[in-house]
């Protein structure tokens, strides 16, 4: 293969979609284990593993960002909360504690009285942030759920053709053996 | 053949479906095309770039079948790329400036109008602060990255439409074209 075919190939078949803020070496290990486990025969296996690889990268970038987002959402889900514990505190005081709550221990346990004494705890603040990001959860898990069902698919693909390049490879063996046998007789 | 009475409703239904009527709303449609022009499926990367990674798919095997398969396997990959390469550069520009379109003023025309209408007559008008309505970035690294993910996804959810669709026709030209090449 000339130089020019093989760069072309680089960069137009195996460029990955990796981020500048992402890790190279996060990236090149989860390729490397991908690959190991698939072992591909040929450059069209090596297009499926490089589409698995691609597909595994966002699933894990996803799933990492669905906490992220809700812990994003935890200082929004605070400020809803906090007028109706505390209803004589003006917009600026709200926020304020809302912010605060994340760092000083004093508003943290104050805030914490405040939501006992209406029978709730911290855990509310969470549940409100899950159902503050609803709509976005839902938005990546169907992204998830697209990418889980694209790499299984592309599994049975290689799996299929390897079972379909044996029967045909033990078929023309068997037939040799035909003919051969044949032959002695 | 269609009775006078279904003609007489496809003729109304077509009226009532004929598009935009606003001018807001033509000025928007006019654009559909043009906003990012991946529904095209043929990639405009060149055509000796495809000639030559088919030929590399297809290896010794100088079918025709299997090299027009693998044409296509090749053209959608080049609209894979291009819908990821636009996804990663939203990314890194989000994951930096936090936004995608500048700061707006206003909130619309109309808002821009009302308040240039309220500005004294005998002074030039004082503009207001362009303000981000996305609000601050996170400074965490992890957080920012996850922020960034959430503000594009109602234009990751355009986007992956698009990918969808050339990832399936990919994988069914790959899926033919390796019926045809064995290693």
């Amino acid at each position: 293969m000339d130089q020019k075919t093989e760069d072309l190939k680089q960069t137009h078949i195996f460029q990955p979609s990796l981020l500048s803020f992402e890790s190279q070496r996060d990236y090149r290990r989860l390729q490397d284990a991908i690959r190991d486990e698939i072992s591909p025969q040929d450059i069209l296996e090596e297009m499926w593993t490089s589409e698995i690889v691609e597909g595994e990268w966002e699933i894990m970038r996803l799933r990492r960002y669905k906490s992220q987002i809700v812990n994003l959402a935890r200082l929004k889900s605070l400020q809803n909360l906090l007028p109706s514990i505390l209803p004589d505190a003006g917009d600026r005081e709200i926020d304020d504690f809302a912010r605060r709550w994340f760092t000083n221990k004093t508003i943290r346990k104050q805030v914490n009285t405040q939501l006992r004494s209406i029978d709730l705890d911290e855990s509310a603040i969470d549940v409100e942030a899950y159902r503050s990001s609803i709509d976005d959860l839902t938005s990546i898990d169907r992204r998830l759920m697209q990418l889980v069902h694209r790499r299984d698919k592309i599994f049975r693909q290689i799996e299929d053709r390897r079972a379909g390049l044996a029967v045909r490879l033990d078929h023309r063996h068997g037939g040799q053996e035909l003919i051969e046998h044949g032959g002695d007789d | 053949m269609a009775s006078e009475r279904q003609l007489a409703a496809n003729r109304l239904n077509a009226r009532r479906s004929s598009g935009p009527r606003s001018s807001a709303g033509k000025r928007r449609s006019s654009g559909n095309a043009l906003r990012h022009g991946l529904s095209r499926i043929v990639s405009d990367r060149g055509g000796e770039h495809i000639e030559l990674l088919a030929h590399l798919l297809v290896g010794e095997n100088v079918d025709e079948e299997a090299l027009e398969h693998a044409r296509s396997v090749v053209r959608a990959q080049l609209e894979l790329l291009r819908i990821r390469e636009l996804k990663r550069d939203l990314m890194e520009r989000v994951y930096r400036l936090g936004m995608v379109d500048p700061p707006l003023r206003f909130r619309s025309s109309s808002a821009e109008i009302r308040y240039v209408m309220s500005q004294p007559l005998d002074g030039g008008v004082r503009w207001p602060e362009r303000v981000d309505p996305s609000g601050p970035m996170p400074s965490d690294q992890d957080a920012r990255a996850a922020e960034t993910q959430r503000r594009l996804l109602p234009q990751f959810r355009k986007l992956d439409r698009y990918e969808r669709r050339a990832f399936n026709v990919k994988q069914q030209a790959l899926g033919k074209l390796a019926e045809l090449v064995t290693f």
